[in-house]
C-alpha cells in the first residue's frame, strides 16, 4: 500500500511543484498520472522514488516511511538509460548483484522470456531498436520485484505502433509481478489502455485536480465507445484542470461535443 | 489492400523465382581490401614520384634525398647498432615522461573532476601553468635538474600531464546525470558507482585523453633532446643538421613517424576490448 499524505514540494528557485498531494494506491493497482507540463507530476514520482526529498508531508510503502531510494520501490525512466557497456543480460541484472547467481540467472532469463527477447542476452544496448531498450529498462526494474513500480512517461519516446504494443506487454509483465504501477503519461490513451484509476493534476502549485475510476476490465478495446468516451472523460478533465479560468469552456464543450474529435 | 498488393513491386506469383535468384551486392574493391593498405597508396605513390624526379636529376637530391636514400640510411643505422641506441634512448624517455604525467594527469584529473572544491583550488592554476609555452620551461629544468634524463623526463611528462588533466575532468564532468540516477535508484553504495557506472563512463574519453598524451609526449622528446643529449633520435636530427647530412635527419623522421605511429595503435590495441560497446560510427564493426 502507498500513501502520499499532505505531499509538498517548493524548488530552490521558489516554484511551487507540488502543494497538498494527498493519494492511497492500494496493493497491485495500476495509477495513471495525466497532467499537462509543469504540474508536477513528474516531481511526484521522483518524490516517492526517493531521489527527492519533499518539503513536507510524507511517502510511506507499507508504513514505511520513504526518504531515500528503496528496494521495494522500482523506476522506469522516459529513456531506457541502459548501461551502454553492460550486455542485455547484465543491464536487466543491473539492481539484483547482491542475490545468489544462479537465482540471478532464473530471474533474468524469465524477465527475458516474459518481454520476449529471449536470445538476446548477450546483445549490446547498441543493438536494441528503442521499443526493445525500453522493454529492457522495464525488466531490469521488475527483476528486483518491487512493490511499487514508478513509470515516467515510459512509452512517449517510441511510435505509436511499439507503444501500443508495450502496453499489452506492460498488462503482461503486470500480471506475472503484480506491482503496484504508478504511471505517469500525458498521454490520454494510454492511461484510458491501462490504468485502474486515472488522477489528473492541475499546474501552479501541482496537485490533484480530479480523479477518474476506469471499471473496464482487461484487455482493453481501444475501438469501442466506451474506451472513447473514457478517454473523452481524461481528455476533458485534462482541459479543465490547465484552463480552469476558461468560463466559455462548459458551454464550449456541451456545444461542440460531436465535434470533438 | 488486395489491389494494392497486386499493384505493388513484388508480384507474388513470382515469389518463389525471386527468392531463388537472391542478388548479393558484391561490396565495391575498396571495400574489400584491408583498411592499413589503402593508407599505404597514397604514401607509396608520392615515394615512387619522388624516387622517379629524383633518378632524373629533376631535383636536388642532396637536400631532398629520394625515398631509397633514406631507407638505406635508416637501414645502414640498423645495421651498425646506432638506430636501436638512438631508438631506445627515445622511447625510454617517452615511456617514462608518459607513465608520470599520465598517473599524474589521471589522479590529478579524477581529483578534480569529482570534487568540486578540488577542481575550484587546482584547475584555475593548473590552466595558468598549461598556458605556458612548453619550451619555455628548458632552461628552468636545465638549472633545477641538469641536463641529463631527469629534465628531459620532467618536460615529457609536463607535456603528457596537461592534456590527460583535462580529459579526465572533463570527461568525469559530462557524465551523464541519468545514468547516475539509475545507480541510485538500485541503492549502489559510492564505491560501487564509482565501479559500475563512473569507471566505464569515462574510460572512452580517458583513452582519447592518453592518445593525445602520448602525441605531446612524442613532441615533447624532440624538444628535450634538443636540449643537449649524446643520444636519441632528437640527437640524430640535431647531428644530421650540423654535418649537413638531410637523409639523416629525413631518416629520423620516418623512424619518428613509425614509432609514433607504433605506440599510438599499441595502445587502441590494449584498450580496444574494454571499448567495444561505443555506439558511433567510427568504431561500428565492419560487416554492418
Amino acid at each position: 500500500m502507498l500513501q502520499i499524505r499532505a505531499l509538498s514540494k517548493i524548488y530552490a528557485n521558489g516554484v511551487h511543484a507540488l502543494k497538498g498531494i494527498d493519494l492511497d494506491v492500494a496493493p497491485g493497482e495500476i495509477l495513471a498520472i495525466v497532467g499537462g507540463s509543469g504540474c508536477g507530476k513528474s516531481t511526484m514520482l521522483r518524490l516517492i522514488a526517493g531521489l527527492d526529498l519533499p518539503t513536507s508531508g510524507n511517502i510511506t510503502v507499507n508504513n514505511e516511511r520513504i526518504t531515500a531510494p528503496h528496494p521495494s520501490i522500482g523506476m522506469v525512466f522516459q529513456e531506457p538509460r541502459l548501461l551502454p557497456w553492460l550486455t542485455v543480460e547484465k543491464n536487466i541484472g543491473f539492481g539484483i548483484d547482491q542475490l545468489p547467481k544462479a537465482e540471478q540467472t532464473r530471474r533474468i532469463d524469465q524477465a527475458l522470456t516474459l518481454i520476449g527477447l529471449q536470445g538476446y542476452g548477450q546483445r549490446l544496448p547498441k543493438e536494441l531498436s528503442g521499443g526493445q531498450a525500453q522493454r529492457v529498462a522495464i525488466a531490469r526494474a521488475l527483476v528486483a520485484q518491487p512493490t511499487v513500480l514508478l513509470l515516467d512517461e515510459p512509452f512517449s519516446a517510441l511510435d505509436p505502433l511499439t507503444r501500443h504494443d508495450l502496453h499489452n506487454q506492460m498488462i503482461e509483465l503486470w500480471k506475472a509481478y503484480r506491482p503496484t504501477l504508478v504511471m505517469v503519461t500525458h498521454d490520454a490513451e494510454e492511461a484510458v489502455s491501462l490504468a485502474d484509476r486515472v488522477i489528473v493534476m492541475a499546474p501552479k502549485p501541482g496537485r490533484i485536480s480530479e480523479e477518474i475510476q476506469l471499471v473496464a476490465g482487461r484487455p482493453r478495446n481501444r475501438l469501442e465507445d466506451s474506451f472513447a468516451m473514457a478517454r473523452r472523460r481524461v481528455l476533458t478533465a485534462l482541459d479543465r484542470a490547465m484552463n480552469p479560468d476558461d468560463t466559455r469552456q462548459n458551454d464550449k464543450i456541451a456545444a461542440g461535443a460531436g465535434s470533438w474529435w | 489492400m488486395t489491389d494494392t498488393a497486386s499493384n505493388s513491386f513484388e508480384p507474388t506469383v513470382a515469389l518463389t523465382n525471386v527468392t531463388a535468384t537472391v542478388i548479393i551486392k558484391k561490396p565495391p574493391v575498396w571495400e574489400r581490401i584491408p583498411g592499413w593498405l589503402l593508407g599505404l597508396i597514397v604514401p607509396a605513390a608520392l615515394g615512387m614520384l619522388h624516387e622517379f624526379v629524383a633518378t632524373f636529376q629533376l631535383i636536388n637530391t642532396r637536400l631532398l634525398p629520394p625515398p631509397s636514400a633514406i631507407f638505406k640510411a635508416i637501414w645502414e643505422l640498423a645495421a651498425s647498432g646506432d638506430l636501436w641506441t638512438h631508438a631506445v634512448a627515445t622511447l625510454a624517455r617517452v615511456a617514462a615522461g608518459f607513465a608520470f604525467g599520465g598517473i599524474a594527469g589521471l589522479i590529478l584529473g579524477a581529483v578534480s573532476g569529482v570534487f568540486r572544491l578540488t577542481r575550484q583550488l587546482i584547475d584555475p592554476l593548473l590552466q595558468s601553468i598549461r598556458a605556458v609555452p612548453s619550451i619555455a620551461w628548458v632552461p628552468l629544468f636545465i638549472l633545477w635538474f641538469g641536463i641529463f634524463e631527469t629534465s628531459k623526463v620532467v618536460l615529457i611528462a609536463v607535456g603528457v600531464f596537461f592534456p590527460v588533466y583535462l580529459g579526465v575532468t572533463q570527461a568525469i564532468l559530462s557524465v551523464d546525470r541519468k545514468t547516475i540516477e539509475v545507480g541510485r535508484v538500485f541503492r549502489l553504495s559510492q564505491l560501487s558507482l564509482i565501479r559500475r557506472v563512473l569507471l566505464p563512463a569515462i574510460l572512452p574519453s580517458t583513452v582519447t585523453a592518453l592518445r593525445s598524451g602520448l602525441g605531446l609526449g612524442w613532441m615533447f622528446v624532440v624538444a628535450a633532446e634538443f636540449m643537449g643529449a649524446s643520444e636519441g633520435l632528437g640527437y640524430l636530427l640535431i647531428d644530421g643538421q650540423q654535418l649537413g647530412r638531410p637523409t639523416q635527419i629525413l631518416a629520423a623522421l620516418v623512424i619518428f613517424a613509425t614509432l609514433g605511429k607504433a605506440t599510438d595503435a599499441l595502445l587502441v590495441g590494449i584498450t580496444r576490448p574494454w571499448l567495444a560497446w561505443q555506439d558511433a560510427a567510427a568504431s561500428a564493426p565492419k560487416e554492418l
